[in-house]
């Protein structure tokens, strides 16, 4: 306890000494530095007789308590609020989506996310892809990649529902064919949906072909692949 | 039999297991050898942290050889190697995964605890530096461990592989990705340095004002690596991920400024204690976060438990890294309170106005700001855990709290420099603020002038105006005195790095707040207009080797130079990145991407036109931070800490 107090009293010296340096800069003012000084030397004073055991120094504890509850509600309040303001500002996270922030997504960054979900999570896919037209409308992988998903789960609907997506889906590949006719991927779906879904041998084999001729990535020739040989056999029937 | 590549795994196997025996028994040497006063076994600390140092250093050069001589038969190398990866995208491929970057942390860790015990070896036996160097040793054996264990970048990996993907696209892309990860990491690892000597100072109970003046220089390069790391960062996001932006709160971003934060609000904090005997407990507390908080932010950028264009893929260190976070928190806590009694500070703040009070309002904003990020970060984390339900804290959130706070701050900015310690007169006040206010007048003149709108914005050029004047009153003041030299120093150092910070500050409110794009379709031959900007299409260019094929659009702007925007297609991966093409001035940027899909033979190509005001200034305001922290760091000649704010320098003669 003596060595806080020595130590408080020779920094309470030191303060004293550095006042008048400031003074003498002209950093302090007279009416300031005399309020200061009075203040440090009544404290030096106090911490001296102590010392000296001339009398005790109550250290304020009350007002120190007072001020540590004060402190501690503060701290609480901020961190609570804080807490509520950031669960009111959060929202749902899309697949490939940041915890926190967004680099707002251009169409490709867009598009590669996409891509990832085809099989994994068709709905968010589709979702992204829509996000992508909405960009970009005429972006013609964004229209091929969604018919074909459309197409995909269409399977599992029935009557006038299952109806319209494979005409969705139809409609915007042969869009998208005509975006952009060097895109194999569009020929190859189409080519599919019209031989599986539709059963048209017919309107699937020159579609195939152009998918075959184009050299479409090696996951989608090796599913068309085995679906050309079963095409070719409807139509010897 | 092994080949030359072949030694590489088992050589660096070797080296960091010799590196953790090092680091055990330095740990060992140093604890028994303070403890029992034992000068002898605290001579053999040295030879222990160079032991471990070389062995990290060997470890890296191995990890390097076998990326240099693509050695497939390292799972490390068959993840991030490829022998079309061009030389340099190849030596930095070494940190672009997981294991690598934490092998690297290792290197910078055991560089420092080697230069830490050079620097003191005559001092070695002060507790003190003894158990500072001990807790540096125990961190660097928990990243031995690491590289051992969960994520050894020397694991063998499946026979018969003969290449590889190569590092994440976007990690080959641009010249910086060779500069900011290892100086982001000089910054993350730095702050170990502090924080060792800072529970070396807990340990001894000489939490007096001794050990801040230890590792004063320490802390500031360490921040002031960090600050470069995080503006490199920002310009690598700019220049390779074509959304045109720098900063967007993604998680990782969020990781590197959050302790960076704390580590401001420290470095600004410990003038308080030094001069005024105040805030121990707070300083001992900023420095155990920022430490801890580089080990969080390391927690989730490895451990995979989020999505980001930085995060690594999904890992086994997680709960590593988060029971070293929760044993340093623990500690460090028990250290403070168990020192609760030496830590009462003597002084007591005299008035509000005044520089301490001034520091004090700074360290509170900093720290919400800091409280309130991570939280926004960790909220989504915390809900998917308890809840399995995925959200996002977006970024309008954080931009709804970055514009108040950076108004704070830059108003503070403008007050403090200009304030003396204890207690400022309003007389003293309005004389020593008298140009600065009229150098925001002047801003806010100029800005209108100009036609800037939005209340935002023009209270960020006022106060970037005043808070600029009150910096710049200081450093004339202090080149009147001491003439070139009084540009060094911590005091005006520090306003050297102010004026950056301005720079900064005003840079992203106009680009920000005045950013205008578009999507074109050029076509050859027809010149299209954006913004009183011409752009034309006048060909492509295309460039393939076995890694990539990188077409490009020759968009030709305002008539002059033709600029390429370009989408490079990785062949190993099947991955299309866009990289922008940026024509900047020192007024602003013309940023230009290339929408895809794009082909030579066609006649016409979708581009998107971002034009950006002042960005320039954001990386003039990083250079100008750096400096001033050099600056800040050779003190040369200057007043004693104790000494008056305005007290005069002492003359050559004298000095």
């Amino acid at each position: 306890m003596s060595d806080d107090l020595r130590h408080e009293q020779q920094f309470l010296l030191r303060s004293l000494r550095d006042l008048d340096n400031e003074r003498a800069a002209g950093d302090i003012d007279d009416a300031d530095y005399a309020a200061l000084r009075d203040g440090y030397i009544a404290r030096t004073a106090a911490i001296t007789r102590e010392l000296n055991g001339i009398e005790s120094v109550t250290p304020a504890v009350q007002r120190g308590w007072v001020r540590r509850v004060l402190v501690i509600v503060c701290v609480i309040a901020v961190a609570a609020g804080a807490g509520i303001w950031v669960a009111r500002q959060s929202g749902q996270r899309l697949p490939g989506q940041s915890a926190s922030g967004a680099i707002e997504q251009s169409s490709s960054g867009l598009l590669a996310t996409a891509r990832q979900l085809n099989f994994s999570d068709p709905g968010k896919a589709i979702e992204l892809y829509t996000q992508v037209l909405k960009l970009e409308p005429d972006n013609p992988e964004a229209l091929t990649y969604r018919s074909w998903i459309l197409a995909l789960t269409a399977r599992a609907a029935t009557g006038s529902v299952k109806q319209l997506a494979l005409v969705t889906a139809v409609n915007d590949l042969l869009r998208a064919q005509k975006l952009d006719n060097q895109y194999p991927d569009a020929h190859c779906f189409l080519g599919i949906v019209y031989f599986r879904f539709l059963n048209s041998a017919s309107l699937a084999k020159p579609q195939l072909d152009t998918c075959r001729a184009m050299n479409p990535p090696k996951e989608v020739q090796s599913f068309v692949d085995s679906i050309v040989a079963e095409v070719d056999k409807a139509l010897a029937k | 039999m092994l080949g030359v590549a072949g030694l590489a795994g088992p050589l660096g196997r070797a080296a960091l297991l010799v590196g953790l025996i090092g680091a055990f028994f330095g740990l060992i040497a140093a604890v028994m050898g303070t403890r029992n006063e034992d000068e002898k076994v605290l001579r053999l600390v040295p030879r222990f942290a160079t032991l471990s140092c070389v062995s990290a250093i060997a470890a890296f050069a191995a990890m390097e050889w076998a990326m240099i001589t693509r050695d497939f038969s390292l799972a490390y190398i068959q993840k991030v190697g490829s022998k079309s990866t061009p030389a340099l995208y190849n030596f930095t491929a070494v940190w672009s995964a997981l294991e690598g970057s934490i092998l690297l942390w290792l290197l910078v860790l055991t560089c420092l605890t080697s230069g830490i015990v050079f620097k003191y070896r005559d001092r070695i036996t002060d507790p003190m530096v003894g158990w500072a160097v001990a807790t540096m040793f125990f961190v660097g054996i928990f990243f031995f461990i690491l590289t051992l264990g969960p994520a050894n970048p020397f694991a063998a990996g499946a026979p018969g592989v003969l290449d590889g993907p190569g590092p994440n696209p976007l990690l080959q892309n641009h010249i910086l990705v060779v500069f900011h990860p290892p100086i982001l990491y000089l910054g993350y690892v730095g702050m170990t340095v502090p924080f060792a000597f800072a529970i070396g100072a807990l340990i001894t109970g000489r939490v007096g004002e001794g050990w801040l003046v230890e590792t004063r220089r320490w802390a500031l390069f360490s921040w002031g690596f960090l600050t470069l790391g995080i503006i490199l960062g920002s310009w690598w996001s700019y220049e390779v991920l074509g959304w045109s932006g720098v900063w967007a709160w993604d998680p990782v971003e969020n990781a590197s400024f959050i302790p960076w934060l704390t580590g401001t609000a420290y470095i600004h904090s410990v003038l308080v204690q030094e001069r005024r005997g105040m805030l121990r407990v707070w300083n001992l507390s900023l420095l155990v976060s920022t430490f801890s908080l580089t080990i969080l932010g390391t927690f989730l950028t490895r451990s995979g438990v989020l999505n980001s264009v930085h995060a690594f893929s999904e890992s086994h260190i997680g709960p590593y890294l988060l029971s070293f976070f929760a044993i340093i928190v623990v500690v460090s806590v028990g250290l403070i309170g168990w020192r609760g009694e030496k830590l009462h500070s003597p002084g007591t703040i005299d008035s509000p106005l005044s520089r301490e009070g001034a520091f004090l309002a700074n360290n509170v904003i900093f720290s919400v700001f800091a409280f309130v990020v991570l939280l926004g970060t960790v909220f989504p984390l915390i809900i998917e855990a308890l809840q399995n339900r995925q959200l996002v804290v977006g970024e309008p959130f954080f931009d709804k709290l970055a514009v108040p706070v950076g108004l704070t701050l830059l108003f503070l900015m403008c007050i403090a420099p200009v304030l003396p310690w204890r207690k400022a007169s309003g007389e003293l006040l309005s004389t020593r603020l008298f140009w600065p206010a009229w150098g925001g007048i002047a801003a806010l003149a100029f800005s209108v002038g100009v036609g800037a709108t939005g209340l935002a914005p023009l209270l960020t050029f006022t106060l970037g105006g005043f808070a600029g004047g009150a910096a710049l009153r200081q450093l004339v003041l202090a080149t009147r005195r001491q003439g070139l030299r009084g540009l060094v120093g911590r005091a005006n150092g520090g306003m050297v790095v102010h004026i950056g910070v301005i720079l900064i500050a005003v840079a992203l409110a106009a680009s920000n707040s005045y950013t205008h794009s578009q999507e074109l379709l050029l076509k050859k031959g027809v010149v299209a207009t954006f913004d009183g900007h011409t752009f034309e299409l006048t060909g492509f260019k295309t460039e393939s080797d076995g890694r990539s094929t990188v077409v490009a659009a020759l968009v030709r702007v305002d008539g002059g130079k033709s600029y390429s925007p370009a989408i490079t297609k990785f062949k190993s991966m099947g991955t299309n990145i866009g990289t922008p093409s940026v024509k900047s001035s020192f007024v602003k940027d013309i940023y230009l991407t290339v929408e895809p899909p794009i082909k030579v033979s066609s006649d016409s190509v979708k581009i998107k036109v971002f034009i950006k005001p002042m960005v320039m200034w954001l990386w003039i305001g990083g250079g100008l931070m750096g400096i001033g922290t050099l600056l800040s760091a050779f003190p040369g000649r200057r007043r004693k800490p104790t000494d008056a704010t305005s007290a005069p320098v002492p003359s050559e003669a004298s000095a």
